[in-house]
């Protein structure tokens, strides 16, 4: 029962939300406090609601009068479309005169059994839907950490400018093999049935050594346990990815993630200085790794690339899209930089949310086009928001309440401490560090430190509770920690609120006009993995 | 672009709900003074519109209303909730 009344407490704690905020500020020297008044504050917050008079009315058994209008909230979306949703992820559009329908609680035809089927009107005959729609949408508390990062090493052979670890050849230290094989046990005693151990640096091919321990070790473990375990590597793709290493990597059944930033121009001067023919060398071992591909496989090779969005990108985003089909890449993922390590402090290659936002829109302008031209091109965060609003995916750990951090991802770090989550270690130092692998893994994950970033990322907390993405949406304290000093976001503050919610709103406003991208959404989601 | 808005009629949590629909094209800015809640818009690019008072003035209601409503269902939520997630965690 605690659990649902700490995911509620604003509307009923009013001021008292304010009073837990500045506590947070340091999660290594206040956690501890912070969470005795945080519980202080939840308890009175739980007191309130069962004390409080009922708004709804309920039987004697406590269930609710019904019908009754839910918790909505709602966007415009423009040309007088609003969106509707409730907290379990169902949703509507609505016209102003159903708009100002709902607001007057005026409810009749066929509206009415718009709003009951999207659980906004709640009946005798959805009441046990939503419920059950609702505990899917919050099944993932459930599961435990899922992702688990092995850092192998900090090292990397080049000086990407926005590279948010900040790895460069000079960088010492790596994952010995010993310690590799411990993160992987401890990371078996997640409580989850399946896990993803994802390696990465630095450069993680430049510790093969570590990769190659760990994923033994994982198969060992995987026989013994019955638990079900895949793996990826995320690597830049040049001299360190040999063909023997590739070849190893396809044998054990690694999804290789690699960096290609778009057109060779644009790729080598996001290397850093000194690094020059690093998109020739990627598109080689694009080709290297087609051919072991086949050689293996009677499936076709799936190549998986992130984009890095600069602003040497922001003019080009139909060359960027055109660079990758050219390799055969019909997946692209563009991302903004996340201003951690290099990417905080290069202010040439950052730009404004928005800019961000408007490249974007171009980018999926872009691949709805190729798409009319037989191209089944598909942009990750545009088929990850169709996923939200049409099949209720709660899996992605950004954007989700709470984040992924410790709930749903834990870092292993090449020196053996273990981590919230990969925006957690790449600020290093002793604030995100929730254990050791020395421990076992439930020792971190119930570290103080772990539950003040769970807390923090909550975001029925925050004004956000109101917003009518939310339930698409999510917020990083971690990220925030390191910009303004305070784990509690303020979306004052927060560019992510700006990127994310103009995209879902971009989505939504498309299915909503255009007929043409509704057929090539219904077609992407079809195909999605 | 400031707008003076009374502490006595709105929670602070409406003042930040009603700028939401601008992050977007404003750097946005609130303070408190001795009666109202100092609103201030910044364009974020040169091109940026700033919110008219019209245009405020509705979101303002708006957000006072999802909050009112937020209100007025915190306990539906709860005991729906604590229902979705009696199958999930230990209730």
């Amino acid at each position: 029962m605690l659990l649902s009344r700490r995911i509620y407490p604003r509307q009923v704690a009013g001021d008292l939300v304010r009073e837990a905020g500045p506590n947070w500020r340091t999660p290594d020297a206040d956690a501890s406090p912070a969470l005795e008044r945080l519980n202080h504050w939840l308890a009175l917050s739980a007191e309130r609601i069962l004390k409080a008079p009922p708004v709804t009315p309920c039987d004697a058994s406590g269930r609710p009068v019904l019908p009754v209008l839910n918790f909505y909230r709602t966007a415009e979306l423009g040309n007088d479309v609003f969106v509707a949703s409730v907290d379990s992820g169902s949703w509507t559009f609505l016209d102003r005169t159903e708009h100002t329908a709902l607001r007057s609680g005026d409810l009749s035809g066929e509206l009415e059994r718009r709003l009951e089927a999207s659980h906004i009107l709640l009946t005798e005959q959805n009441l046990d839907e939503y419920v059950e729609r609702l505990g899917r949408h919050y099944g993932f508390l459930n599961e435990g950490p899922t992702l688990h990062i092995l850092v192998v090493t900090p090292r990397c052979n080049l000086t990407c400018v926005y590279c948010q670890a900040s790895s460069a050849p000079s960088l010492s230290g790596g994952m010995t093999t010993d310690v590799a094989r411990t993160a992987v046990e401890r990371a078996f005693e997640t409580p989850a049935d399946s896990l993803i151990i994802e390696f990465q640096g630095g450069e993680p091919l430049l510790n093969f050594d570590a990769v190659r321990a760990a994923i033994e070790r994982a198969r060992q473990l995987e026989e013994l346990t019955q638990k079900r375990v895949e793996f990826s590597l995320i690597s830049n793709f040049t001299e360190p990815a040999t063909e023997e290493k590739l070849a190893f990597l396809i044998d054990a059944g690694v999804s290789v993630c690699f960096s290609l930033d778009g057109p060779a121009q644009i790729h080598d001067a996001n290397r850093g200085m000194g690094h020059p023919g690093c998109h020739q060398a990627v598109v080689r071992n694009i080709g290297v790794f087609r051919r072991l591909w086949e050689a293996r496989n009677t499936t076709p090779v799936v190549l998986r690339a992130m984009m890095t969005t600069t602003r040497a990108s922001l003019p080009h985003a139909r060359q960027v899209v055109e660079s990758y089909i050219r390799e055969g890449i019909n997946r692209i993922a563009i991302r903004p930089v996340t201003r951690l390590g290099r990417g905080l402090a290069a202010r040439a290659v950052t730009y404004e949310a928005p800019e961000f936002v408007s490249f974007w829109k171009q980018v999926v302008d872009y691949v709805l086009e190729t798409r009319e031209r037989g191209v089944e091109a598909r942009e990750v965060y545009l088929e990850l928001i169709l996923k939200k609003l049409f099949t209720g995916e709660s899996g992605f750990m950004d954007l989700r309440s709470p984040c992924g951090a410790s709930f749903g991802q834990v870092v292993y770090h090449h020196d053996g401490g273990i981590y919230t989550c990969d925006e957690g270690r790449m600020i290093g130092g002793p604030n995100f560090r929730i254990g050791d692998i020395s421990q076992p893994l439930a020792c971190a994950l119930r570290s103080d430190r772990a539950r003040a970033v769970i807390e923090a990322s909550m975001t029925e907390h925050y004004a956000c509770d109101f917003c009518a993405f939310r339930p698409f949406c999510g917020v990083c304290p971690v990220l925030h920690w390191a910009h303004r000093g305070t784990l509690v976001p303020n979306i004052l503050e927060e560019d992510r609120c700006v990127i994310f919610g103009s995209m879902i709103r971009h989505v939504l406003s498309l299915f909503a006009a255009s007929p043409d991208a509704r057929a090539h959404f219904e077609r992407m989601l079809c195909d999605a993995d | 672009m400031e707008f003076r808005v009374p502490i006595r009629r709105y929670a602070q949590e409406v003042i930040v709900l009603s700028v939401q629909p601008f992050l977007g094209r404003c750097w946005v800015n609130v303070s408190e003074d001795v009666e109202d809640y100092v609103v201030s818009f910044k364009p974020r690019t040169p091109e940026a519109i700033v919110p008219t008072v019209d245009e405020y003035s509705n979101c303002i209601l708006e957000a006072a209303f999802s909050f009112q409503r937020a209100r007025d269902t915190a306990q539906l939520r709860a005991l729906l909730l604590a229902k979705a997630l009696s199958g999930v965690v230990g209730c």
